[in-house]
Formats: structure tokens, C-alpha cells, sequence
């Protein structure tokens, strides 16, 4: 991205993505119906504010920087997305579970285990209708759907770009598949807590309810749709491929791609068509699957990336752009896992990721091209990244908004009969008094 | 209609409960609700007045109350029961509200009400049932439930059959109950 755009925009080019952000966060909670049937219209209109001054006022270079977005970063991003979900929609939990706090607690560890290597929302829907079913008989249920999205729909994807969008996007830009390995510490730091506590309280509530007489119809659990594990094994190894093997660049459109990363996403296309082909209809329709989750990624992140494009560009400025009060607001690598952190959770934490990656390229490796700024950032300022990959990862659970699949396992244990928390009941219960000291717990340890 | 005796007894509340169980834990105890647990709208400002100290509210079946004023007598002064009111009381009434994304929820209800309790009676209960008509599957970024059953109403009656009433609709997520105001000639 050129650094010269980025010095000339002033800061009002950023509304547009600020509106796009907020329009996620908000529409949701005060006009859930509205946002249910307009949202693409939302996305147009934010989308157009944007492009339509910006293509009019620098012209060949807004071409070049909406279709470098377009094709780098929103098709790749789209179709590991689109695989992921295809795929773990056709892995079902079968058998019957008994809703104890071990066996509860041992859904989501597993859950959370897994989460880095089918995505957040791949481990959400593969295990929040078992958990369902376990705990269907038990009285107080809502605290065990809250650990659940603490755990598996937030903290456990931390250990891979599949993991978790932003973390993707940041692959995408240049960070080795494994790094994000070395947050395994931080991960810990904050799941093995989680577990814990959830388990003493679970097993108070357990032994006041009563408990469940044995039906005697009891299925030792299993899982349907192994084949789509083994796809699940091939999404990753093209993902690791695309990183290490090096194949040049292809010129399409004026924009440089990465010829390696074109093979990874013909071959998580053809994964997931193979993902169709295979998969018995019947696992589909115990998940639920539909195409509704990919059409709404696909119209939002359409907005998303194109409206980020000013606020990117004038962040990657420096000091030099118009926003270098954001930059100036962030010293040290706890700044950035906090800034990230608090925007991550109200707003959708894959731009946030974006907008402090480069907020830190910007402040650490002015004026170096991408690539040269990332491999020096990631060998003499880990941490800052590491900050930024764990806020964003981490902070997406402070609320129901801050990452996607925690609204919809809320609205999949609703309409099971669970009744969720309010969206402030949620932060208040939950959320504040046993995410915050853990964080507080994660900067201590590593972000001092 | 069945008749019952609210009494307010003058005593420890972990004491009473605790005594009563005891010493009425024969073949057939009689079933006696407290107050605090059964859900009663009962400490309004005039009572706190008349009754200052520790006091607990029960209610038993009108035919076992000399069974449990022979009980009182015998814990004799260690604890130091004291019945400082007691009336006859036969009807309750509470009302309820209840809004529900969820078929499951909409269900149980619905056959609850449908099913009511003899000696109860349901009133003023307004349901309403919404169906979007369109079946999203999960959805990520918009999650609108599709379906909704909301209402609210009274349910009148029986005072023991009000009370059972009651602690199966609270026992129901997006259920919330009233606390149950027990209906008296006085008041």
C-alpha cells in the first residue's frame, strides 16, 4: 500500500469504516429487525460513501488500492472462510452426553482444543447442540453456553491464522502460520482459569438441581462425517503450504498476487466442494447448515475492506498521517493488547486486528515496505504483535457483539429453551468480573 | 374449596424450618409452605410494623393446623416458638409474563395452560405468537429469531394449586412470575 496516500488523506476518509464498524455493533442490539432485512443495504451505502468520493478523487490509485483489497485480502479471506464453515458443518457429535460439570467441562476444553484448527465458528456449531442436549435437563444452564463462547468461540482460536479471522488476516500479511504457536503460554493463561471456575460452579448448581433419572436409552458418543476431518487435515496443510513454498507472484489487474496463494484457495475451494459432494445430507441439516452465514460475511466484509482502505493507509503513515494521535495513544506492547482488546470487543475484531497491525507498522517500521516492515517487526517487536494477536483474539468475548459466533450460539441456546443473559447482563455477570482479571492476569505475565 | 391457615410465627427462620421437618417427619407430614419459598407477596409495610422481631409466614392445610400448634408447643423454650397471627385463607392469585424465541419453550407453555390445575382459573392471559415465515438456518451477523411467543395473564385460584402453578411456570427460562398475593376478604 502506498505510503504517500496515506500522508495525504485527512482523517475524515476513516467515517465511512467507523460507520460500517458501528452499523455490526449496534443494528444488532436496537434494530434487529431492520439489520436482519436491510444489512446489505447498509454495506452498499457505507461501501459507496466511500468509494465513490475516494475512485473520483485520486482516481488510478483508488483503483489500485480497491482491487489490491479485493483481490489480496477479501477473496482469500472469503473462501478459507467458506471452506472452514462447509467443512464443519459436516461434522456432527452424535450419542447422548449426561450434562455433568466434568463431562460439560471437558466439551469445552475439547472445544476450545480444536478451535485453532476448524475456526471459532467451526468448533461453535460442531459442539454448541451436544452441549445443548447434555444440559437440557439441568436447571441452570446459561452460565455453561457463557463458558462455552469465553472458550471455544473466542480464546481457543488463538493458536492458528484458521483459528480466527484477524489472525488469518494477518497471515495474509505476512506472519508465519506457526507463530501464532508461541501464544499457546497466553492462551492457557486465560482458558485453564475459565475451566475451573466454570467446573466449581457448575458442580454447585449440579448438586442442588435434581438429578436426571437414566432413561436407559443412553448412545456412547461419536462423531458423523469423519470424512470432512480429513478435509479439515487438508485445509490446514494448504494453508502451511501457501506460507512456505514460495512460486513468485501472477500480475492480475495491475495488482501482484501471490501465485502460491492462488493454488491455496483453488484448493480450499475444491476441499469444500468435495465437503458438499460427500457429505450426507442429514449431518447437514443436524447443524442446520445454510448458506445465511456465508452471504452475510460476504456482503460485510465487502464493506469492511473497502471502506478500511483509507483508515490503513493512513495509519501505515505513521506519524506522517492523519491519525497519529491514535498512534501516539500506543507505546508499549500492553497498549496495544488493550486498545485492541477494548475495540475487539465491541467492534468485529478482524479490522480491529488490521487497524493496530498497522497502527504498529507504522509507529515501529515507518516508511519500510510491507513485507521488510513485518519480518523486522516480527523479530525484534513480537511482542507487539503477539499484544495484538491476543486482544483481538481474546477481547472478542468482553460482550456478544465483539466476535461473530457469540451471537449466534446465544440465538442457537435461546431458541433451544436456554435463557441467555442481557447484552449488559452478559458483561456484568460474566464477562467483567471473570474475563477482565484474567486479562489484567495476561498483562502482567506478558505485557509488562 | 380447600381451606388453609396462614399463621406468622415468631422464631428463627433456620430454627422453625428445621424443627418442623424434624418433628413432623412421620408417615404422612402435613405440607407446609413458607412463605420465602412458596413465592408470597407477604411483607408489605403494615406487617412489618404489626409484627417487629423475626418473624416467618407458613401456610398449612386448615386440617393439619392443630398438628402443627401441638408441634410448635413441644419445641417448647428452646426455641421459643410463638404464633403472633394466624387467618383462613383459600385463594391466591399471581401474574405472569413470558416472551420466548424458542418452539420448545412455546410448547410447554402452551400445554401448561391448556391444562390448569382444578381449583385454578387463567385470566386476562393475552398470548401472541409471531412466525417471520422465512427458516435462516445459524446465522453469524444477524440474528433475528424467526419465531416468538410472548403474552401474559393471572392465574387465579386454590392457594396450594397457585402455589405448585407458579414454581412450574418460574421453573421455565423466560418466564417471569409475580410474587402470589393471597386473597383476603380485609384486605
Amino acid at each position: 500500500m502506498s505510503h504517500d496516500l496515506g500522508t495525504l488523506l485527512p482523517a475524515w476518509w476513516t467515517i465511512p469504516f467507523a460507520g460500517m464498524l458501528l452499523s455490526i455493533a449496534l443494528f444488532p442490539l436496537v434494530a434487529p429487525r431492520f439489520w436482519h432485512h436491510h444489512y446489505p443495504k447498509v454495506a452498499l451505502f457505507w461501501g459507496l460513501v466511500l468509494a465513490v468520493p475516494f475512485l473520483f478523487i485520486h482516481r488510478g490509485q483508488a483503483v489500485h488500492h480497491l482491487l489490491e483489497t479485493i483481490l489480496a485480502e477479501y477473496i482469500p479471506f472469503l473462501v478459507i472462510l467458506w471452506a472452514l464453515y462447509t467443512v464443519a458443518s459436516g461434522i456432527v457429535v452424535t450419542g447422548s452426553l449426561r450434562g455433568t460439570p466434568l463431562q460439560n467441562m471437558l466439551i469445552i476444553a475439547i472445544g476450545g482444543a480444536v478451535a485453532s484448527w476448524i475456526g471459532t465458528t467451526g468448533a461453535s456449531i460442531v459442539l454448541i447442540r451436544p452441549l445443548i442436549r447434555a444440559i437440557s435437563w439441568r436447571k441452570h444452564r446459561a452460565h455453561t453456553i457463557v463458558a462455552f463462547i469465553f472458550v471455544v468461540s473466542n480464546a481457543g482460536g488463538l493458536l492458528t491464522p484458521i483459528g480466527d479471522p484477524p489472525l488469518f488476516l494477518g497471515f495474509l500479511h505476512g506472519v508465519p502460520f506457526f507463530w501464532t504457536l508461541h501464544l499457546l503460554p497466553e492462551m492457557l493463561t486465560v482458558i485453564l482459569p475459565i475451566l475451573g471456575l466454570y467446573y466449581f460452579f457448575d458442580r454447585r448448581y449440579y448438586r442442588r438441581e435434581e438429578q436426571r433419572e437414566s432413561t436407559g436409552e443412553s448412545r456412547r458418543p461419536g462423531i458423523a462425517g469423519g470424512q470432512n476431518l480429513l478435509l479439515l487435515l487438508g485445509i490446514v496443510a494448504s494453508v502451511v503450504a501457501s506460507g512456505a513454498i514460495h512460486l513468485g507472484s501472477l500480475n492480475i489487474l495491475g495488482v501482484e498476487n501471490d501465485v502460491a496463494g492462488l493454488f491455496r484457495d483453488l484448493a480450499l475451494i475444491g476441499i469444500g466442494l468435495i465437503s458438499l459432494k460427500i457429505t450426507p445430507h442429514t449431518l447437514h441439516q443436524e447443524n442446520q447448515f445454510s448458506w445465511g452465514p456465508i452471504k452475510e460475511v460476504a456482503i460485510l466484509f465487502a464493506g469492511i475492506f473497502v471502506t478500511m482502505i483509507p483508515a490503513i493507509a493512513i495509519l501505515r503513515a505513521g506519524e506522517e498521517g492523519a491519525l497519529r494521535g491514535v498512534i501516539s495513544m500506543a507505546h508499549e506492547p500492553k497498549n496495544y493488547f488493550w486498545l485492541t482488546g477494548m475495540l475487539s470487543s465491541f467492534l468485529d475484531n478482524a479490522p480491529t486486528y488490521l487497524t493496530f497491525l498497522n497502527t504498529a507498522l507504522g509507529a515501529l517500521e515507518p516508511g519500510k515496505i510491507e513485507a521488510e516492515a513485518m519480518h523486522h517487526l516480527l523479530t525484534t517487536h513480537a511482542h507487539f504483535l503477539q499484544a495484538i494477536s491476543c486482544g483481538a483474539v481474546f477481547m472478542g468475548a468482553n460482550t456478544y457483539i465483539g466476535n461473530a459466533p457469540n451471537f449466534m450460539v446465544k440465538s442457537i441456546a435461546e431458541e433451544a429453551g436456554i435463557e441467555m443473559p442481557s447484552f449488559f447482563g452478559y458483561m456484568i455477570k460474566y464477562s467483567i468480573p471473570v474475563l477482565i482479571p484474567l486479562f489484567l492476569l495476561v498483562t502482567f505475565i506478558s505485557f509488562r | 374449596m380447600a381451606r388453609y391457615v396462614e399463621m406468622v410465627i415468631h422464631g428463627n427462620d433456620r430454627d422453625l424450618k428445621g424443627y418442623l421437618t424434624g418433628y413432623l417427619n412421620v408417615s404422612k407430614p402435613p405440607r407446609i409452605v413458607y412463605a420465602d419459598e412458596g413465592g408470597f407477596q407477604l411483607h408489605r409495610l403494615r406487617e412489618r410494623i404489626k409484627h417487629r422481631g423475626e418473624v416467618q409466614h407458613l401456610i398449612v392445610e386448615e386440617e393439619n393446623e392443630d398438628r402443627l400448634r401441638k408441634a410448635l408447643k413441644a419445641a417448647g423454650p428452646r426455641y421459643d416458638f410463638e404464633i403472633k397471627d394466624e387467618r383462613i385463607v383459600e385463594t391466591g392469585v399471581f401474574s405472569f409474563e413470558f416472551d420466548t424465541p424458542s418452539r420448545k419453550v412455546a410448547d410447554q407453555l402452551k400445554h401448561l395452560f391448556d391444562e390448569m390445575p382444578v381449583g385454578t382459573v387463567l385470566k386476562d392471559y393475552e398470548p401472541h405468537e409471531e412466525t417471520s415465515g422465512r427458516d435462516a438456518g445459524t446465522e453469524i451477523y444477524t440474528p433475528a429469531h424467526d419465531y416468538k411467543f410472548s403474552g401474559h395473564g393471572e392465574i387465579r385460584g386454590d392457594l396450594f394449586a397457585v402455589v405448585d402453578m407458579r414454581a412450574t411456570l418460574d421453573a421455565i427460562d423466560f418466564t417471569k412470575c409475580d410474587e402470589i398475593l393471597i386473597e383476603d376478604d380485609s384486605d
